[in-house]
């Protein structure tokens, strides 16, 4: 049953026009984004190619190293695009999954035939879930493709895994907010007022958080750094921040609390678009960055287990709205 | 004959101002010629050394500027007002200065070395000047971290322990460590010390460095030098991986299995509905 419900959950989705704007935003911007980034490779391959060339003509015997031209970077855009359209396209998908049903009165039918309430959930999910998994198989195979074609560049082992380990977390981020709408939906009996509270909720959490950990940083007070403009030394800076110990550990609780920041920082580890991890396996950065992973899953499955107890406990579905 | 004595005195005196302050400078318009200067350096010191191109043409030339051709090997850029820079305009008729900043570059293999500074003009025209430099061996200090990694827990300190060499002929006062942390990272125990180190003798130091909690897991560098009254060395990098404390971990785990708990629950009570 369950795997009957995921597939009329797939086929629904692309009759859904918002959702297929969305998902036509996302995989423009994501072209455009991979084509651009795969340029610049090509471009950087192309003037070391010419220096080498250069300075083999002057008969220079010693050539400098290619350097570190990082293709897998390609894909820095699309952390940007996922963490704002792909967030939105995941809340309408979660959205539009139970509130459709509630809307055509279709719920009291399916569960009235004697289909457990859990089980409904995990075929909206399952089939929800398919979906994001298609969108995150495409958008890798366009960035594939983009990178050697157009970059021209072999991509390394380490690269591939690294690029595949991003889109899993893409895909982490996505489910997180799929789940939360579904959430929000089940308890909700209006699907308009579901949506506009999820979307409330992806503000805060996506762009509220994260300016919190920003901005209320004390150094961040005064552009040039507060401590610097004050013409602290670093041990007075100390004693400030000791002050201050309690108001940094809550800006940094804070900041904690949103999948984005968690999705960006492991993100952008992957990609080699912080600096430091470099030299690191795949593997290596995502036990480095297991709080972030940990920070995409926990809240799915805490949410997605809360969406169980709310489900099973209501009593006012079979009412008509 | 008065007058051409005289005349040839002034000749004489202006021949040689014109040697002396040609030993700095680049002559920008004879090409190839090599003019040479000197200085001192000592092991861990930084040296700003001024140089002057002068551009005697009638248009604007840019120089571009390198150094090479040294036995020892050296930390070293150009600025010009306080900037690094690799290349320098030069307006018709004027001289610039630029400054050639250099340190040593670990130990130095040649006590006496030479240093060829190229500007190149635009057009092609070169024009190189030889700088001789003199190791000075007096003051000489070697800083080496004791290992050559450290992982340590965001919200924990770190023990950082440097063995410190007075490597030169005279001896070494007030030894201490200067560190250069990443952000909101701190010394809280070590920098204050110090101790004199003769020639040849070894001390240690150790450094307590506080990572704070809200350092997210990653690589980093926290930089060390050791500075007495009279020299300091050269910087070395001690690569740092912060790891996130397994009790976060612990936490959200806790939080998770009591949700499911309460899940499983409300499903006995319930029943599947």
């Amino acid at each position: 049953m369950i795997i009957e419900i995921a597939k009329k959950e797939i086929r629904d989705a692309f009759r859904n026009k918002l959702f297929l704007s969305i998902l036509l935003l996302l995989l423009v911007l994501t072209i455009v984004s991979i084509i651009l980034g795969s340029f610049q490779v090509k471009i950087a391959m192309d003037n070391y190619n010419s220096s080498i060339s250069f300075l083999q003509s002057l008969g220079k015997a010693k050539l400098p190293p290619m350097p570190n031209l990082n293709p897998i970077s390609a894909s820095k855009g699309f952390v940007n695009y996922i963490g704002m359209v792909g967030a939105l396209l995941a809340i309408v998908l979660g959205n539009t999954a139970i509130s459709k049903e509630h809307k055509n009165g279709t719920m009291r039918l399916i569960l009235s035939r004697g289909v457990f309430r859990d089980t409904f959930l995990n075929g909206k999910l399952l089939g929800n879930l398919a979906i994001l998994a298609g969108i995150t198989i495409l958008t890798e195979i366009i960035t594939f493709v983009a990178l050697v074609a157009i970059g021209g560049v072999a991509l390394t082992a380490n690269d591939v895994i690294r690029l595949l380990l991003f889109f899993g977390m893409s895909f982490l981020y996505m489910t997180f907010f799929t789940v939360l709408s579904m959430g929000i939906a089940t308890v909700s009996t209006k699907g308009s007022r579901a949506l506009l509270i999820t979307v409330i909720v992806w503000l805060v959490l996506s762009f509220v958080f994260p300016q919190i950990g920003d901005t209320m940083d004390m150094d961040n007070q005064i552009p040039g750094g507060f401590f610097s403009s004050m013409g602290m030394s670093r041990d007075q800076e100390h004693q400030v921040l000791q002050q201050f110990k309690f108001y940094e550990t809550l800006r940094d609780g804070v900041e904690e609390m949103s999948p984005t920041k968690h999705y960006e920082r492991i993100s952008y580890a992957l990609l080699n678009v912080k600096p430091g991890f470099e030299t690191n396996t795949p593997w290596e950065v995502v036990g480095l960055k297991w709080i972030n992973l940990l920070g995409l899953l926990a809240p799915s499955i805490a949410v997605w287990l809360l969406t169980y107890i709310a489900f099973l406990r209501r009593e006012n579905i079979y009412q008509s709205n | 004959m008065k007058g051409l004595k005289k005349t040839i005195l002034l000749l004489s005196v202006l021949i040689i101002m014109i040697f002396l302050s040609v030993s700095t400078a680049f002559a920008a318009e004879s090409s190839g010629t090599e003019f040479s200067a000197g200085f001192n350096l000592s092991p861990g010191e930084n040296k700003a050394v001024s140089l002057f191109i002068r551009n005697d043409d009638v248009a604007a030339h840019t120089y571009s500027l390198t150094a090479e051709k040294s036995s020892n090997s050296y930390e070293l850029y150009f600025s010009a007002n306080g900037a690094a820079i690799k290349k320098v305009t030069v307006p018709a008729g004027t001289s610039s200065q630029i400054d050639l900043n250099i340190s040593l570059k670990g130990n130095a293999s040649a006590n006496e070395d030479k240093l060829a500074v190229k500007a190149v003009r635009d057009d092609g025209k070169e024009n190189v000047i030889s700088l001789s430099i003199v190791i000075n061996k007096d003051y000489a200090i070697s800083i080496k971290g004791m290992l050559a990694k450290i992982d340590v827990i965001s919200g924990k300190s770190a023990e950082f322990t440097f063995s410190v060499t007075n490597n030169g002929y005279k001896d070494l006062k007030n030894i201490k460590i200067k560190p250069e942390l990443p952000y909101k990272w701190f010394a809280i125990q070590g920098t204050e010390s110090t101790v004199h180190l003769k020639p040849g003798e070894t001390g240690t130091f150790t450094i307590k460095v506080d990572v704070p909690s809200s350092q997210v897991a990653g690589n980093f560098e926290a930089k060390f030098t050791a500075v007495s009254d009279e020299i300091s060395s050269s910087q070395i990098s001690i690569p740092v991986t912060v790891k996130t404390s397994s009790n976060i971990g612990l936490w959200i785990l806790g939080i998770l299995v009591l949700i499911a708990g309460f899940t499983l629950v409300q499903f006995k009570r319930n029943g599947r509905r």
